[in-house]
């Protein structure tokens, strides 16, 4: 009878339908009761095969696909794939395009924190911030339909400039939602910052050293959140971001309350951006002229033998891109985020690869959960942000 | 320029006034009372399907073919294939022949609308404007038949779009706003709606810009 009582351990699988894994993920669990001996992520559910899809489009054909990885913040992907591309090449989009890329890329970003702050408030069984979250990220999302055409996949940015010029209003609109959304972010604030339930759940849960964030690779918030002073927009500038003012938060005791502090002053910090975008926007054109990568006019096409042979050249070849390897990143959202490209000189990739955060992020968990509770594990899944989009590529 | 900022837990001071928060759980009281004074307000919503989204302009929907407005019989398109070249998804296809006079004459046109990925590139390339994406964004459909269109169902799908933007113009209906359409004609671009069936709705508040007349 007794040996019965004798405990074992237990195996269980935490998803991939589990609600709080925020998306396809499952982690294997080897459970003592309830205390977690091991854990252990199996990603692929959602995978496409970007890398190798990329190998078989042209260097065009490939911009509306990096919306797919990170679905929540499509135009730093997108954004982070036309700069390597543009630094093979050797071509600088004019200003004005630069500034405009800077703006959508801010909004994604803010868009993409409301969804964390959500998602991660929801797992530990606050239900009411997603609601508060998803009403600002519905103004984002308005404002980059009307910028883009798309609400999520934008398919915005082009090698040398981006597709469309600023829409009529959109300035005004921007400033008046700006406004709106600083006043709302104290609404986060009661909900969940002085909250005793949240603090409990989240202080001291998941402590990474400085040491140990840096050698399990971590980037992003999550990095940041552990006291280290590393963001790409400072430490390797790129675009116009040398010329902004804004500051970059950093927490201290590298647990799961610092990196929502550090999320939420990125809110703060992002308006900012935006803001001092708005203001100096410069007049010009939002496509580079280098001949590689801009088509003539469409008015020209049927005028001008040179400018039809062009067209066409470009349409059905693509760009071709020299002989080379490049790797180009930017601060996503989650963290670092690259591509990596070889080039033979033809139309299309030889090699890509794309350099995604969230499993870098994720790498720490076995050692985080050890000796923890279940209800911890939701806690670091929702502390870390993740997106299975770009895990699983 | 800017710096970097230390951002941490901050423990409140020990005292009467800590004891006393706590004991009336001060923080959860706040935020209760900040779910009643949403709940007071008038709600942000819409009720799809009753109440429909009116894409912006630069919405990318069902990809849709148009003819000249003069000279109906003749088809814009000129079969230079750009958009099958463009096309990441392989979703368009084109039957070209040489007609009598020597010019190209498009056969058929074939749109798979369970391949696009609703990119835009197509209409993009199209050197004579001849394709246009439509504001159409329900596109559900029972069989994977019916999402297969040909040159026909483009055109008339097309037409139908431009007639559909005359009237929301003649109405004073603004892209991203919200409109209200007659329950029987719940699809705003398949099934032909008529200029009696659109209302515009005023009883959604204007807290984002989006917000309807
Ligand atoms: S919208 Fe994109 S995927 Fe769809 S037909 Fe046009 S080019 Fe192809
Ligand atoms: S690009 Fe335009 S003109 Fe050329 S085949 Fe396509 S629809 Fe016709």
């Amino acid at each position: 009878m007794l040996e019965n009582l004798e405990r074992r351990e237990m195996v269980l699988n935490f998803g991939p339908q589990h609600p709080s894994t925020h998306g396809v993920l499952r982690i294997i669990l080897w459970l003592d009761s309830e205390y977690i001996h091991k854990a252990l992520p199996c990603f692929g559910y959602l995978h496409r095969g970007f890398e190798k899809l990329a190998e078989n489009k042209t260097y065009d054909q490939f911009v509306p696909i990096t919306n797919r990885l990170d679905y929540l913040a499509g135009m730093c992907n997108s954004y982070s794939y036309v700069l390597a591309v543009e630094k093979l090449l050797g071509v600088t989009a004019p200003r004005r395009a630069e500034y405009i890329r800077v703006i959508a890329m801010e909004l994604s970003r803010l868009a993409s924190h409301l969804v964390w702050l959500g998602a991660a408030a929801i797992d530990l069984g606050a239900t009411t911030p997603i609601m508060y979250g998803f009403r600002e990220r519905e103004g984002i999302l308005d404002l980059l339909e009307k910028l883009s055409g798309g609400r999520m996949t934008f398919a915005f940015m082009r090698i040398g400039g981006v597709k469309f010029d600023l829409p009529d209003g959109f300035i005004d609109e921007c400033r008046k939602f700006l406004k709106i959304f600083s006043e709302k972010i104290k609404d986060y604030d009661v909900l969940l910052q002085k909250n005793r339930i949240w603090i409990e759940r989240t202080r001291g849960i998941g402590v990474l050293s400085a040491k140990e964030a840096i050698n399990y690779g971590l980037t992003g918030p999550s990095l940041r959140g552990s006291g280290v002073k590393f963001d790409v927009r400072k430490n390797d500038p790129y675009s116009i971001y040398p010329e902004l003012d804004f500051d970059i938060p950093v927490g201290k005791v590298g647990d799961i309350y610092d990196r929502y502090l550090v999320r939420r002053e990125e809110f703060r910090q992002s308006v900012r951006i935006i803001e001092q975008c708005l203001d100096k926007i410069p007049d010009g054109a939002i496509m580079s002229d280098d001949p590689r990568v801009c088509r003539p006019k469409k008015e020209d096409v049927f005028d001008n033998v040179e400018s039809l042979i062009h067209y066409c050249y470009i349409a059905m070849e693509g760009i071709e891109v020299p002989k080379g390897e490049v790797y180009s990143r930017i601060e996503g959202p989650r963290g670092e985020f690259g591509y990596y490209i070889i080039s033979q000189g033809t139309n299309k990739p030889y090699r890509l690869f794309i350099r995604v955060p969230t499993p870098i992020n994720f790498t720490p968990l076995n050692h985080l959960c050890q000796g923890k509770l279940i209800a911890d594990l939701t806690a670091l899944i929702g502390g870390f942000d993740l997106v299975l989009g770009e895990t699983d590529k | 320029m800017g710096d970097y900022k230390i951002v941490t837990y901050k423990e409140e001071k020990k005292g009467l006034k800590k004891r006393v928060k706590q004991m009336f759980f001060w923080e959860i009281l706040q935020g209760m009372s900040l779910t009643f004074k949403y709940m007071l307000s008038k709600p942000i919503t819409m009720r799809y399907p009753e109440h429909k989204w009116v894409a912006p302009d630069r919405f990318r929907g069902q990809v849709a073919l148009v003819r000249d407005e003069k000279k109906m019989d003749q088809d814009l398109c000129v079969g230079c294939c750009l958009c099958i070249r463009v096309c990441p998804s392989g979703a368009l296809d084109i039957i070209t022949s040489m007609g009598k006079d020597g010019n190209k004459v498009i056969d058929e046109y074939v749109y798979d609308m369970s391949r696009c990925i609703y990119c835009g590139m197509c209409v993009e390339i199209c050197p004579v404007d001849a394709l246009i994406s439509t504001g159409n964004y329900e596109l559900a459909e029972d069989d994977m038949e019916s999402l297969m269109m040909n040159k026909e169902a483009l055109l008339k799908s097309g037409h139908r779009w431009c007639e559909l933007k005359k009237i929301m113009a003649k109405k004073g209906i603004k892209s991203q706003s919200v409109i209200r359409v007659k329950p029987a004609k719940w699809t705003l671009e398949r099934a032909n709606v008529r200029e009696e069936d659109l209302e515009v709705t005023p009883d959604i508040p204007n807290i984002y810009p989006k917000k309807p007349m």
